[in-house]
């Protein structure tokens, strides 16, 4: 039973960051300026790998494999490979403290270009599963789509259809953070679809339609359409606004929200913020619509050369009609990056169920071992 | 946009979490998974229908019904020796595992099956 019991912690942490919106902002980018894709994650662009040297504490050559092997310009290779060791707990449980270890992500990636349109593919392993039927359920294809862009880099307009995580909010890389485990786009949850937008250092936006996936069993079970558009004023500060609709055979879903960053010069602190509303009926259910409520701010520092600090607070409430459905989380995250391929990361969690009664508590520390092929 | 401005923000949204006491959702397995299990438990990672982790699967009403039953997860009239809600207080199991349901939440699914006819 303990075995199961880790196999549902790892699964719940496992797939775990890939990017970090926290350079966005100061460089006066989007996700798209150092991710090929851009719903950000995934392999890196040229300014990506160049930003992973800079930021690097001892460089290193931030090309694939080190720069041991050559790819023709067509071609563009890598992927993510994670392992974390920690401890979790919950406040009432007779299981109290319990230790992990876990690989927490396998992902490869594929980009092949020509004259503007690329094919794209991310294969992995979906998380520690306790599969005991075919080993091939392992494996998962997160995103697979074909992509135009107007122009060679980060900036124009691009458009894409496939299997891809639609475009809504900040793109905040730790899932566990409520605006994406509680949100529209949690874990594993990339729709099919097509998608439009366009791309500057001042502005983005995003237009969305997706139906859920009808080959594997779905995260998202609704169709429907999502947007996120965001203004840029330099390198101080960002604002942005998103929506997204969803409709399964169970519920109807729809998301409005606003995202803000802020760079503080004096502390040399960046803020970020967002705000999601949730709509929600039930199919069948007439008297049982729900609205839900999910914010987030997150405060990162730039402590010195290598190392970045993230101090997160978040609120969920499941439904606001009711007492005693909000949890609240505080987050302390340390990134360390050695080498252009490498990061050494440290997490913590503590979340509180409603707050003011001093419901339950609960809570992480995870040491993560993050490369960069 | 100043800091000031987000954290208003913030506390706004953490003052929104006053809400009526009385808990008047429906007591129902259909809304419970949707609402409850399918975001809860029912996750692509966990308990869904293609990983059926232990054999169980919440993300959708028919899989959670399968599921119960296969399973004996819910004794009718007994929530208190129910396993579905034993697992959801932390008695021997802590589900899920690092982010456990609110008391409400729970409470809720007693009143299901506490509102299901014990068997003769």
């Amino acid at each position: 039973m303990r075995a199961a019991i880790i196999a549902l912690v790892l699964s719940a942490f496992a797939g775990s960051a890939h990017a970090y919106p926290q350079f966005t902002l100061s460089q006066a980018q989007t996700c798209a300026a150092c991710h090929e894709s851009p719903s950000g994650g995934g392999l890196l662009t040229d300014m990506g790998r160049f930003t992973a040297e800079d930021l690097a504490s001892r460089g290193g050559d931030p090309e694939f494999l080190n720069g041991a092997v050559e790819l023709p310009d067509w071609l563009a290779l890598g992927g993510d490979l994670r392992g974390a060791l920690g401890a979790s707990f919950v406040t009432d449980s007779d299981e109290g403290v319990w230790p992990l270890a876990f690989p927490m992500q396998v992902d490869f990636y594929l980009r092949a270009e020509t004259r503007g349109v690329s094919a794209n593919a991310t294969v992995g392993l979906r998380g520690s599963r306790t599969y005991s039927g075919d080993p091939l359920s392992f494996l998962v294809s997160r995103e697979h789509f074909l992509m135009w862009k107007q122009e060679d880099g980060a900036s124009g307009f691009y458009a894409r259809a496939g299997r891809f995580m639609p475009i809504v909010g900040l793109r905040l890389a730790e899932h566990t953070f409520y605006p994406r485990r509680y949100g529209p786009n949690p874990l594993y949850a990339e729709t099919y679809g097509v998608s439009a937008g366009w791309l500057s250092g001042g502005f983005e936006a995003h237009l969305t339609g997706f139906i859920h996936d009808p080959f594997r069993e779905p995260q998202e079970h609704g169709d429907g359409a999502a947007l996120y558009a965001e203004k840029r004023f330099g390198t101080k500060a960002a604002i942005g606004v998103t929506g997204r609709f969803a409709q399964s055979d169970d519920d109807t879903r729809i998301v409005g929200g606003l995202t803000g960053k802020l760079w503080l010069d004096g502390p040399g602190i960046l803020l970020q913020a967002e705000g999601l509303a949730t709509q929600q009926s039930f199919d069948g259910l007439d008297d049982a619509d729900r609205t839900q409520l999910i914010g987030q701010l997150l405060a990162s520092y730039f402590v010195t050369q290598g190392w970045l600090l993230d101090v997160g607070l978040g609120h969920y409430d499941e439904d606001i009609a009711i007492a005693g459905l909000d949890r609240n989380s505080v987050d302390v995250n340390l990134h360390y990056f050695p080498w252009s391929h490498w990061e050494f990361l440290v997490t913590t969690r503590l979340q509180v169920i409603d707050f003011t009664s001093g419901g339950r508590s609960s809570g992480y520390g995870l040491f993560q071992i993050h490369y960069r092929l | 946009m100043t800091a000031r401005t987000l954290l208003a923000g913030l506390v706004a949204l953490a003052a929104a979490a006053c809400g009526d006491e009385v808990d008047d959702r429906p007591a129902t397995l259909e809304y419970i998974t949707v609402a409850i299990l399918r975001p809860s438990c029912g996750t692509v990672s966990c308990h869904s229908t293609g990983t059926m982790t232990e054999d169980l699967a919440f993300d959708t009403i028919e899989a959670a019904r399968e599921s119960i039953e296969s399973k004996g997860l819910v004794a009718p009239g007994r929530p208190d020796l129910s396993p579905l809600v034993l697992v959801m207080r932390g008695v021997d199991l802590q589900m899920p595992p690092e982010a456990p349901l609110p008391d409400k939440d729970i409470e809720l699914v007693e009143r299901w099956i506490a509102s299901m006819p014990e068997p003769e």
